[in-house]
């Protein structure tokens, strides 16, 4: 109850931050990847699937929409092998179930995950006019998504499947009120429990993404996938500085341990990718979750809950050494 | 260049126009739609609107909405699409795969088998059976009964969009393109080849090709005529249909497609030739409220669109048959004297300048404001764009101008008057300009006047208000006259109005499609002329007034006529005049001439605040009718089903009927007139209110009737009703009346059956009594006729005494040649006597009536009889008189005696008479008896004293006078009793009197006495007849 409380608390006051693009700019990441199915896993997608969920409160009674930048497989953004053949399906999800079933908040993309009602989908392949332009999912009634207060509000769920073919497609989402232009829903958020993406070639910078540590974690375990030893996954949060986590080579998982500690619950850790200047990995996709000391997953918030956590211990914030 | 034109060529200028193609009205939760997504939208058979939201399914009457949950009976509350399938039933797709059904006034929910989860995207209906299209894949079909069946069918993992019947199959739109499903060949599917892995996102069918149109996401419409044929892509004047995506699509009869988008609102393609639409509007644009996302739309069987919209709720399009073009800023720059219509541009004179616009008056692509360098303003009255292309310009101050090659303005000189400055109108016959001006009409060729006509060259006026070339190649002058003029190869023609001699304004021309002119007038309404034939329009006939400042014939032939306020569209084969006012379009005023008409028979005419844009093609159906429904019967505070008869038991109620007649065009203005079949004589007047309500009905048989009229008074065609019958209270039943008739009957037969026993014991008693008495009677009847014949005995024998008494019949018989007595007692003895005495050759005879009759009479006469012999012996007596008064004396002393206590008043009526048969004197004395005398044939009566014998208790002094009448041998005389006279008999039962019994005696005059005797006998008793006698008589007769 406590851990309910706490949450919908922190979602209530993060109503102020509006920013439902995904990735969000906090995180810092370039784009959301999924490879067609025929792809090879090294490439940095395990699964060709990727499944996030979008929060719409209460309150909301105009429409919003799910918007898709770049929904295509082609053009200049798009990670292409040979030739570009894939297809990618993105579809909406919503009413009971919708975040429900259990399946649907998995890391693999098994059983019922595409639980509730599908309400729009679409298949999208080579077609230029959608090259790094946006398709708008909607409109969509609030209403039609499954009420969860735990996870503040109208939920609905879109789903990324890479359907055919073996090129990755490199996109974002923005849940919007327009079907025009991005112009976030006030108190919105969108969240995942895996998160597979695309890495800036950039070795200067930094990706982040914001776990919610909730009252009953004891202790975080993460996994990663394929991050082509690229650098150091690191943990933030107000009282800790730059806490490594074990990272994974090619087209290997690698999982750690993280203790919680005291003043870390409550609210959002930032773990940090930083890329390894000298290692020059370019075009990296990753793979993550995290779960707590019961293996299940924590839900990324980009819009992290409780903002992004400064670090507030004595001393001052070193920028990590880079090996 | 002496014209200094000031030209503001503002290619691209914003427009500053504002287009309103369509009345909206939001439907949301002020008037209690509180979901503003909706789903589905259908019309039922009582014309009520069917809105699927994820609320349920409301249904909306015009004024309120009735929602339909679960708790209703839904299956589902998120209501995703719907289908009519009957008259009464209309299938209802839900989210999570169920069906239910609208059947009217309720919801139930449909049975279905199969276990599907997925959200029903559309239905189709296939001969008797409607199928369910699951989103995701699977098919139900549902029978007639509704009884479902899940149908072996693979979509192959396509996701279904819609679905539709099309060519006694179903073709069925998915994500991976176009199938289509055989339900008669074992659900065949097939897909066409040519639109495989297009996203198929509307189906429709084209009911007078045939044609299937397909609505693909990326690609656009296609036309298919048939599976893996060829398909055509529509096109569309405008770009971007591809990025659009399409939810619904509807095919009017009006080579018009209608387009629900998914971000676009609303998209009419009209003019549809081969495969290309020529038109294109989004019917959102321009609105401050957008109608962005249209899920669905309906239109309805008034033509009034309804959208359902992703976030706005419900949302009602009325007609767009005005469009209003608000130009410029200010008042007076949006008056509109002039539009010229091109293929892509638009002039538009106004009190500021003219304009030169988009053909759609969007935007404005040049303007021309001022002319030689004055701060005047142009005032544009009139513009003219001749065949060689030249714009010419009637202006109000500035005379006649025109724009040459490089748009520049340029003035043509008239003459150099003030009047012919104010320009009013310019036409073109054969290469001739022709300008109205305030002083008469030029002529106008190569840029040169070539004439000048005015009122000295025939013209009724020189101030030429309207100028129209008609096909017949005739120049129409309107000018202020009490004619009509025109110009017929160069003669002026005039020709009166039929105005009675009335001068008006002829203020517009216009020839309509027969070719009929048409005169708009300034008071006098619009006369009509067709060869020399005039019809004339007013106020009177419907006219909204009679002052007409422009006249504009349509495509259809109808002609619109421009007032003050308001528009009226005559129809000139029928006559009907529609009338529109600031209710349509806002405030007003039409201006003179001003007015065009493109080729989709769209009227642009101008008006004091802009352009009003009428779409001549759209009817406003005024005389739809609305459908009446019975909303609810209350009855005594209990609401019961007005679809079946109600049946109340006895008792007092009251009544309260709701009802609503469904006109959505113009719900306000329905009225209701109803009428309760039983109670009341006629229907009620028209009113507004939708409520009925009665008290105190009598018991009986009723019929509640209602009809709804819409704002022409137009009533629907079917009454909606509901009968009830309050029944009698037992006590006015029929078996009530049986029964108590029952009871009645029993219980009078028991009380006639207990008095018919009461009355026979009572009979047997009275019998026996009867008996009793009769046995008592009978015995004193013995005893009394034993005493009856001992006293009939003895009054025979009295009788006896009586006779004896009277003297023998032969005194008189020996005394006289002729008599007779003729006595006649009543009873047995009698009170009517004689008496004979006869001394020294005389003779007295007395006749002598006793009172009374029977015993008592013959008392009397007795003791009459004994003193008159006894007085007749007295020597002092010695006339009749004397011997009377003596009597009398006698008879009152005897009767009196010394018992002053007791007295008889009895006496007697006598008569004597005295006969001395030496002289043949007679001598009579009389108490109240006459004496009857003929002499020589003549009858003489002598009448008696007034006095009785006896009979005076009192001791009154008689006195009898003597009468003496000498009589000659043959004579006569008769005495009598007062018997025979007072006898009752004859035809009329009166008395005989005296004067029958003298008539008597005269008609047996000439008779003997003896056959007197037997006539007087006869006659007395043919008078007596059957009448009982009343007295005894006695007459005496005597021949001296």
């Amino acid at each position: 109850m406590i851990r309910l409380f706490t949450l919908v608390l922190c979602l209530s006051s993060s109503v102020l931050l509006f920013s439902q693009a995904v990735p969000a700019t906090e995180e810092n990441i370039p784009f959301l990847v999924t490879f067609g199915n025929e792809a090879e896993p090294s490439w940095g997608d395990d699964d060709f699937c990727q499944v996030f969920f979008f929060s719409v409160p209460k309150e909301q009674n105009q429409p919003v929409y799910i918007r898709v930048y770049d929904p295509d497989c082609g053009g200049a953004i798009d990670e292409m092998k040979s030739s570009f053949n894939t297809l990618t399906r993105f579809s909406v999800f919503g009413g009971k179930g919708c975040i429900s079933d259990d399946d649907s908040r998995s890391t693999n993309p098994i059983g019922n995950f595409k639980s509730g009602n599908l309400i729009a989908s679409k298949t999208f392949g080579q077609k230029s006019i959608y090259d790094e332009g946006w398709y708008t999912f909607g409109p969509l009634n609030p209403s039609e998504g499954e009420l969860s207060d735990v996870y503040g509000g109208y939920i609905f769920k879109m789903i990324c499947e890479g359907v055919r073919g073996d090129d990755g497609n490199l996109y974002r989402y923005f849940l919007s009120t327009s079907p025009e232009s991005n112009i976030p829903v006030e108190g919105g958020n969108a969240f995942t429990f895996e998160y597979t993406f695309r890495l800036h070639s950039d070795a200067w910078q930094t990706s982040h993404v914001y776990p919610y540590i909730d009252e009953d974690v004891v202790y975080l375990a993460q996994a990663n996938f394929d991050w082509d030893d690229d650098g150091f996954i690191r943990i933030y949060s107000v009282i800790t500085f730059a806490a490594e986590l074990e990272t994974s080579s090619d087209d290997n998982w690698s999982t750690s341990q993280y203790m919680i500690k005291n003043g870390e619950r409550g609210k959002s850790l930032d773990i940090q990718f930083t890329k390894d200047d000298q290692h020059h990995v370019n075009n990296n996709n990753v793979v993550f979750y995290v779960t707590n000391q019961y293996g299940e997953l924590l839900p990324f918030y980009t819009v992290p809950i409780g903002g992004i956590p400064k670090f507030k211990g004595k001393g001052r914030a070193e920028p990590v050494h880079r090996r | 260049m002496r014209e200094l034109v000031i030209l503001g060529l503002l290619m691209g200028i914003s427009a500053f126009t504002s287009a309103q193609s369509f009345k909206y009205e939001f439907i949301d939760e002020s008037q209690g739609l509180f979901e503003r997504f909706v789903y589905s939208l259908e019309q039922d058979q009582n014309g009520y609107i069917l809105i699927g939201t994820t609320e349920g399914l409301f249904r909306f009457d015009g004024f309120d909405f009735k929602q339909f949950d679960v708790q209703s009976g839904l299956a589902e509350s998120f209501v995703t699409c719907s289908k009519k399938f009957s008259n009464k039933r209309i299938l209802l797709g839900h989210n999570q795969g169920s069906i239910s059904v609208y059947t009217g006034e309720g919801v139930d929910s449909v049975f279905v088998s199969a276990d599907n989860q997925s959200r029903i995207k559309s239905f189709a209906l296939w001969k008797q059976e409607a199928y369910a299209f699951y989103q995701e894949g699977k098919v139900v079909k549902l029978d007639s009964l509704l009884q479902s069946e899940v149908v072996a069918v693979d979509f192959e993992g396509a996701l279904i969009s819609s679905a539709v019947e099309w060519n006694n199959k179903i073709a069925v739109g998915t994500d991976f393109g176009l199938a289509l499903m055989d339900p008669a060949n074992d659900f065949e599917l097939v897909w066409d080849e040519n639109l495989l892995g297009q996203s198929v996102s509307a189906l429709n069918t084209n009911s007078e090709t045939g044609e299937l149109l397909v609505a693909c996401e990326e690609e656009g419409i296609y036309l298919v005529e048939g599976l893996n044929k060829e398909h055509v892509l529509v096109q569309v004047p405008f770009e971007g249909i591809e990025l659009m995506v399409i939810n619904q699509m509807e095919v009017t009869n009006r080579r018009e497609l209608w387009l629900a988008t998914k971000a676009n609102g609303m998209i009419r393609l009209s003019n549809l030739e081969n495969s290309t639409f020529e038109r294109a509007e989004f019917i959102n644009k321009g609105k401050a409220k957008r109608v962005e996302s249209v899920a669905t739309f309906l239109i309805d069987r008034e033509n009034i669109i309804w959208l359902g919209s992703q976030g706005e709720g419900l949302v009602k399009m009325n007609d767009n048959i005005f469009t209003h073009f608000n130009l410029g800023v200010s008042k007076i720059s949006k008056t509109v004297h002039s539009v010229v219509l091109e293929d892509n541009i638009a002039w538009v004179g106004t009190t500021t300048g003219l304009l030169k616009m988009t053909k759609d008056l969007d935007s404005t692509l040049a303007s021309f404001n001022y002319f030689d360098n004055e701060n005047k303003p142009l005032n544009v009255n009139s513009v003219l764009k001749d065949t060689k292309g030249v714009i010419w310009l009637g202006t109000n101050s500035h005379g006649l101008l025109y724009i040459d090659e490089n748009e520049s303005l340029r003035s043509l000189k008239l003459e150099d008057d003030l009047l012919n400055q104010r320009i009013n109108c310019i036409a073109q016959q054969h290469g001739v300009i022709y300008v109205g001006t305030d002083y008469g009409l030029y002529q106008i060729k190569d840029f040169m006047v070539k004439a000048h006509l005015s009122m000295q060259s025939g013209l009724p006026h020189n101030v030429v208000n309207a100028l129209m070339k008609d096909t017949h190649d005739r120049m129409w002058i309107g000018a202020n006259s009490a004619t009509l003029t025109y110009i017929e190869q160069g003669e002026i023609q005039n020709i009166p109005l039929p105005l009675q001699g009335k001068i008006v304004d002829i203020m517009s021309f216009s020839e309509d499609r027969q070719g009929r002119i048409w005169i708009g007038t300034d008071g006098a309404g619009v006369a009509m002329i067709e060869g020399n034939k005039w019809r004339l329009f007013d106020r009177d006939m419907g006219l909204f007034s009679d002052y007409c400042y422009l006249v504009q014939s349509d495509n259809k032939g109808d002609v619109w006529i421009g007032h003050r306020g308001g528009l009226s569209r005559v129809k000139p084969e029928s006559g009907f005049i529609e009338n529109y006012s600031n209710k349509e379009f806002g405030e007003l005023n039409f201006q003179g001439n001003a007015a065009a008409l493109n080729h989709f028979g769209e009227l642009f005419l101008g008006t004091d605040n802009g352009i009003l844009k009428c779409s001549t093609s759209e009817e406003i159906s005024e005389s739809m009718k609305p459908v009446t429904n019975l909303t609810s019967v209350l009855i005594s505070d209990s609401l019961y089903d007005h679809n079946e008869d109600i049946t109340l038991g006895a008792g007092t109620y009251k009544f309260e009927f709701k009802f609503r007649g469904i006109h959505f065009r113009d719900a306000q203005e329905v009225s209701y007139r109803y009428f309760l079949e039983g109670h009341d004589i006629e229907w009620s007047e028209s009113s507004s209110s939708n409520i009925a309500r009665y008290t105190r009905l009598n018991p009986g048989e009723y019929t509640f009737k209602v009809r709804a009229y819409n704002q022409n008074n137009i009533g629907s065609d079917e009454v909606a009703s509901v009968m009830f019958i309050i029944d009698y209270p037992f006590w006015k039943k029929m078996w009530f009346y049986f029964l108590v008739s029952g009871i009645i009957f029993f219980i009078g037969r028991f009380v006639i059956r207990r008095r018919e026993r009461i009355m026979i014991q009572n009979q047997d008693f009275l019998q026996k009594e009867l008996d009793l008495r009769t046995h008592e009677v009978v015995e004193q009847n013995k005893e009394l006729a034993i005493i009856n014949k001992d006293i009939t005995d003895s009054i025979l024998y009295a009788k006896n005494i009586q006779r004896a008494m009277l003297p023998h019949s032969s005194m008189l018989s020996n005394s006289f040649d002729e008599s007779f007595v003729f006595l006649k007692p009543r009873d047995i003895v009698s009170g009517d006597f004689y008496w004979v005495e006869k001394f020294n050759n005389k003779i007295l005879l007395a006749c002598g009536d006793c009172t009374g009759h029977g015993v008592p009479g013959a008392f009397m006469s007795l003791i009459g009889i004994v003193l008159l012999k006894d007085v007749s012996r007295n020597p002092n007596i010695w006339s009749p008189s004397t011997l009377l008064n003596s009597l009398d004396r006698e008879l009152t002393g005897m009767l009196r005696g010394e018992n002053t206590d007791f007295s008889v008043q009895d006496g007697m009526d006598i008569s004597i008479v005295e006969f001395d048969f030496d002289t043949r004197i007679l001598r009579t004395a009389s108490a109240r008896r006459p004496i009857i005398v003929y002499q020589d044939g003549e009858r003489i009566e002598l009448k008696g004293d007034r006095h009785s014998i006896g009979g005076d208790a009192f001791g009154e002094v008689k006195s009898f006078k003597l009468s003496e009448i000498q009589l000659k041998k043959g004579d006569s005389f008769y005495q009598f009793s007062d018997g025979i006279t007072d006898q009752f008999g004859g035809p009329n039962g009166k008395k005989l009197k005296k004067s029958g019994v003298l008539q008597l005696l005269d008609s047996v005059q000439n008779q003997s006495l003896e056959a007197q005797r037997k006539t007087i006998h006869h006659k007395f008793f043919q008078w007596k007849g059957h009448n009982e006698q009343i007295d005894d008589v006695i007459m005496v007769g005597v021949k001296v």
